[in-house]
């Protein structure tokens, strides 16, 4: 009677600790690109910025950091849970990058590094005009 | 401007689709998918302030100035045509033109634009007036901004431009024509976008004699009679710019010029360097 009385109890806790876990999970999971953003001038121009990865997966693993267009591998870390990358992004489009497992080859997180411009008018090379 | 100035930007605007049809057409056989009118039409309007340092070369009693400036800047695209206003307290104008003609590193341009700026008995810019201000220039005729139309030849190869400018001016002021040509080198340095020049300007007999020859009706004791003649002037610039976001950007840039012995004999002109250095930021619409 008396533990008959207890299993919804241990029920209740059972899925308190489990949501928790979760919740605990999802947290560990992070993958940044600082800035975000990236601005040039004029459409077409390359945008140069210093961008900082960073990530954070949930258990250790072997992990690639992979630009998503070309698959170009930027890094890859051994045996790790999380690490930075510093990078200079370099690019006349946005460009999306992929956390991948190495392992099991699946993308774990993705993150984009946006790239904008000031101003909208072309103003190929034929139109500088100093003064 | 005036109605001779607005009846040859109308000429201008009227003629030049007719004088590109060819190339038009090479062009519409190869894109078959339908554009709009906003796919091709580009705008940008910008309001800048900064710090200026003016040298002219205008013989007058304060012909360097250190002060602030504000500029206003619009400009637009459309296909071929292209338009660039800018009202400012510093030197630079307005153009208005149309792409005729592209090779692989030649290209042509109709241009219509501003290349002189007018001047009265204070000069170029409005100077500082004291109680015992005297115009150094007192007596002279006010000579009107110019207006030019004519055509612009590039030449590009990677990072260097060359453009040789032949222009007529269709304003009321000297009615005559000059010629600039300049090699520009951009540079590339992460998001700055950075352009040196070196170039000369050739100035018609007529031209020169309107801004800075002294007309009989205009000698005093001060300044006697002077027709400078063909005339020309070489120059130096420098141009910098970067986005400090999506919607100011940071603006620089220098020019240092000298004119020919021609100009810089006559009474109403310095001997100094024309030197123009500003830097300040730009809000980007």
């Amino acid at each position: 009677m008396f533990f008959s009385s207890l299993i919804p109890i241990i029920i209740l806790l059972s899925l308190l600790l489990t949501s928790v876990q979760a919740e605990q999970l999802i947290e560990k999971e992070m993958f940044t690109a600082q800035p975000e953003k990236c601005v040039a001038l004029r459409q077409g121009k390359v945008c140069v910025a210093d961008v900082k990865f960073n990530w954070q997966a949930p258990k250790m693993g072997d992990y690639c950091l992979v630009e998503k267009v070309e698959q170009t591998v930027l890094h890859c870390w051994q045996n790790r849970r999380s690490g930075t990358y510093k990078f200079v992004f370099s690019s006349q489009q946005s460009l999306q990058f992929l956390l991948v497992d190495q392992g099991t080859n699946r993308v774990l997180l993705e993150s984009k590094v946006e790239v904008s411009w000031v101003y909208k008018t072309k103003q190929k090379k034929r139109r500088w005009r100093l003064f | 401007m005036c109605i001779k100035q607005w009846m040859a930007i109308t000429l201008f605007l009227f003629i030049s689709p007719f004088l590109s049809v060819y190339a038009s057409e090479e062009v519409d056989q190869d894109v078959q998918e339908e554009v709009s009118f906003w796919d091709e039409f580009f705008w940008d309007a910008t309001v800048g302030a900064g710090i200026d340092f003016n040298q002219e070369i205008l013989n007058t009693q304060d012909n360097n100035q250190f002060g602030a400036f504000i500029d206003i800047n619009f400009s637009i695209e459309y296909k071929r045509f292209y338009l660039e206003v800018q009202r400012s307290t510093l030197p630079g104008g307005s153009i208005i033109g149309y792409h005729l003609w592209q090779g692989e590193q030649w290209q042509v341009d109709i241009i219509g634009a501003n290349y002189a700026l007018g001047f009265d008995e204070h000069g170029t810019y409005l100077p500082l007036q004291g109680d015992d201000y005297e115009p150094t220039l007192e007596g002279i005729h006010t000579r009107k901004d110019d207006f030019n139309i004519g055509l612009k030849l590039s030449y590009q190869f990677n990072s260097f431009l060359w453009n040789s400018e032949w222009v007529h001016d269709v304003s009321s002021s000297h009615e005559s024509w000059m010629v600039r040509n300049i090699a520009i080198k951009s540079f590339s340095g992460g998001n700055w976008d950075l352009l040196g020049g070196i170039g000369f300007d050739i100035y018609s007999a007529k031209m020169a004699n309107y801004y800075y020859g002294v007309a009989e009706d205009e000698v005093s004791d001060l300044r006697s009679a002077y027709k400078p003649g063909l005339s020309s002037s070489i120059f130096t610039q420098f141009v910098a710019e970067y986005p400090i976001s999506e919607s100011w950007v940071f603006h620089s840039a220098a020019s240092i010029g000298a004119v020919s012995k021609t100009l810089q004999k006559s009474p109403i002109v310095s001997t100094s360097p024309r030197v123009v250095v500003y830097t300040g930021v730009r809000y980007v619409f």
